[in-house]
């Protein structure tokens, strides 16, 4: 075959990337081993996650017998044919004890890991216990119910307590090394979480488009003045009184769910559009009486904001709350008092104070 | 600094659960899209997949905003079931219509806490009214019509291979999905009702009112129209649940 002299740059332009798939291929392998990305936004989302689902349960207990337990017999012919399978099916023919009992697990898993502990064997078990919980009733749920079901999932391959939790700190202490496979789980994890977000995220705003007030801007108004979710009627009154900031809050909702997934590729433009769904699901939590749905979506989010952010953030609020006069002057009667109590006590009883930071956490060990 | 190598185990991990978290996301955005050529070819598999845990149920006001409230009514019949049979005419006694979804929902005003027994009966109103909806004239009535006696609403057992020659697959599905959802309100309205009267109620009947939200330009009207549609669901026999079930409605 002969060339002609054009399709020289060419070839020598192909000569040049002919390690170009081996360098992506370990570029990639690298970002996989290398270190467990999102840290510090899984232990948000552990937590702020965790802090829901056990308002959640909380907030329902007075009626779970009706909703999800024995008393939801109602639904039997809806849930039956749902795919709920064993063991997700365990509460279906139910009696009061296996199901109280059954909440009250769920509800101890999920102060585990909120707290971070044991999460490798705490978080696939309640997925379980809380999509079994869940599968009694879907209809009740919101969509932040469906979202952290799914989330649980993935969350099963994550480190979520690598960082701000009891296992990190046992860890810690113990020194014990990361694995190169646990890696590889925790990012593809992070990926499939981000997948997720982006996903809901696109195709709401892509269904909402389709929507006829969606398009001419009002489709805010219509849930803040119906009755099931106009929770404070003259505040949605006065919101929706004027027509621009129903159509800005309109469009700005759906601008920013189709524009999501583009907008995370630059920093600037990441922090703007998680800025402006924050203050979308605050709106909904708050104005449509929907805390659970909005603050679970939200939680989800925060694996988008980088370490570096989440440490800033959690340093001013700490300086904010701690470093004042009232903190400060209870802080200097605590160690007043406690050193009395040393002094009195003796030196047996003393414990190795706290260090202000925390303790080193370990890194990945290739 | 030297970059990490991946070793064998690790690697052969990054292959495989990459590939099924890649399946899976291709999976999830060819289920929850819209429909295309390639989710078609992909059915039923995809509907099988994302049924029970895998479930993608979010919505997100999509494509239409919340912009009827959906609210359900029960009223029973509290005598012997032959008697109610017969009428007022006969001394049956009925019961005033309960609005079940207005009661729960009194304590969403200023609770944005509020439990979710304030949306019992309106997640199986919206589920229920989508069922209804697909149903023709001709089954509509027939859903409408009395079944006291515990006959089948559509005239044969829609499980029966006498159903299958009847109706075709898809609209013995459609029939299917309805009568599930006919009976679970049925069962939430009997819940209801003996909650309120007892042992007494022997039949029920439910009815599902939509009422829309003024439209935006008539948002400063006094008192704008908010216009109605309602499915009912004919008297049916009140659903018999056991004692730990009523235990938990007393």
């Amino acid at each position: 075959m002969v060339l002609s002299a054009d399709s020289a740059p060419v070839r020598t332009w192909l000569r040049r990337q002919r390690h170009l798939p081996a360098r992506l291929a370990r570029r990639v392998t690298t970002w996989f081993i290398e270190d467990r990305h999102g840290d510090y936004g899984f232990a948000v989302m552990r937590i702020a996650s965790g802090i829901f689902l056990l308002g959640w349960l909380l907030i329902n207990l007075p009626i779970a017998s009706r909703i999800w337990g024995p008393g939801s017999a109602y639904m039997q012919p809806y849930r039956e044919i749902l795919g709920y399978r064993f063991p997700f099916d365990i509460l279906q023919h139910a009696g009061p004890g296996l199901f109280w009992l059954w909440y009250a697990i769920t509800t101890a898993l999920v102060v585990a890991f909120l707290l971070g502990w044991r999460t490798r064997i705490v978080t696939p078990l309640l997925f379980i216990a809380y999509t079994t919980l869940n599968g009694q009733n879907t209809p009740i749920s919101d969509g932040g119910n469906y979202f952290i079901r799914i989330m649980l999932v993935y969350l099963i391959l994550v480190d979520v307590s690598r960082r701000w939790s009891l296992d990190a700190r046992r860890r810690a202490a113990k020194r014990s090394a990361e694995t190169q496979t646990g890696s590889v789980l925790h990012n593809i994890g992070l990926c499939l979480v981000v997948a997720q977000i982006c996903t809901v995220y696109l195709e709401a705003g892509l269904y909402k488009v389709q929507g006829d007030l969606w398009q001419n801007g009002t489709a805010v108004y219509y849930p803040l003045q119906s009755v099931a979710y106009g929770v404070f009627p003259g505040l949605a009154d006065l919101l929706t009184y004027f027509a621009l900031p129903v159509f800005i809050a309109t469009y700005v909702t759906v601008l920013a769910q189709i524009a999501f997934p583009f907008l995370l590729f630059n920093t600037i433009t990441r922090r703007a559009v998680l800025i402006a769904l924050l203050g979308m699901h605050l709106s909904i939590g708050v104005l449509m009486g929907l805390p659970f749905f909005s603050g679970i979506m939200a939680s989800a989010d925060a694996v988008l904001v980088s370490g570096a952010t989440w440490i800033a953030i959690v340093s001013w609020l700490k300086g904010t709350l701690l470093g004042n006069r009232i903190t400060d002057s209870l802080a200097a009667r605590f160690r007043k008092r406690s050193s009395r109590a040393t002094a009195k006590g003796g030196d047996d009883e003393v414990e190795e104070a706290e260090p202000d930071t925390a303790p080193a956490e370990p890194g990945v060990r290739a | 600094m030297a970059t990490p190598r991946i070793r064998r185990f690790p690697a052969a991990v990054l292959v495989l659960v990459g590939a099924l978290a890649t399946a899976h996301i291709g999976a999830t955005l060819a289920f929850t899209g819209p429909a295309t050529p390639v989710k078609e070819s992909l059915q039923p598999g995809l509907n099988r997949y994302f049924l029970g845990p895998l479930d993608q149920g979010w919505s997100l006001f999509a494509p239409g905003p919340y912009s009827q409230d959906e609210y359900m009514l029960v009223r029973a019949c509290v005598s012997d079931r032959d008697v109610c049979a017969g009428g007022t005419d006969a001394g049956a006694e009925f019961t005033p219509w309960r609005q079940v979804t207005a009661e729960e929902q009194e304590a969403v005003k200023y609770n944005v806490f509020a439990d979710r027994e304030t949306r019992i009966s309106k997640v199986i109103h919206g589920r229920f009214w989508s069922a209804a909806a697909k149903l023709n004239d001709e089954q509509r009535d027939m859903a409408e019509g009395n079944h006291i006696d515990g006959d089948p609403v559509f005239g044969v057992d829609l499980n029966s291979s006498k159903a299958s020659e009847k109706y075709s697959p898809a609209q013995l599905s459609t029939l299917r999905s309805y009568q599930r959802l006919e009976d679970t309100a049925v069962g939430l309205g009997t819940l209801y009702m003996r909650q309120q009267y007892g042992d007494s109620v022997t039949l029920v009947e439910v009815r599902m009112m939509r009422e829309s939200v003024p439209a935006f330009d008539k948002r400063h009207e006094k008192n704008p129209t908010r216009s109605q549609s309602w499915t009912n669901i004919g008297w049916r026999p009140a659903t018999e649940f056991d004692e730990q079930v009523s235990a938990a409605w007393s």
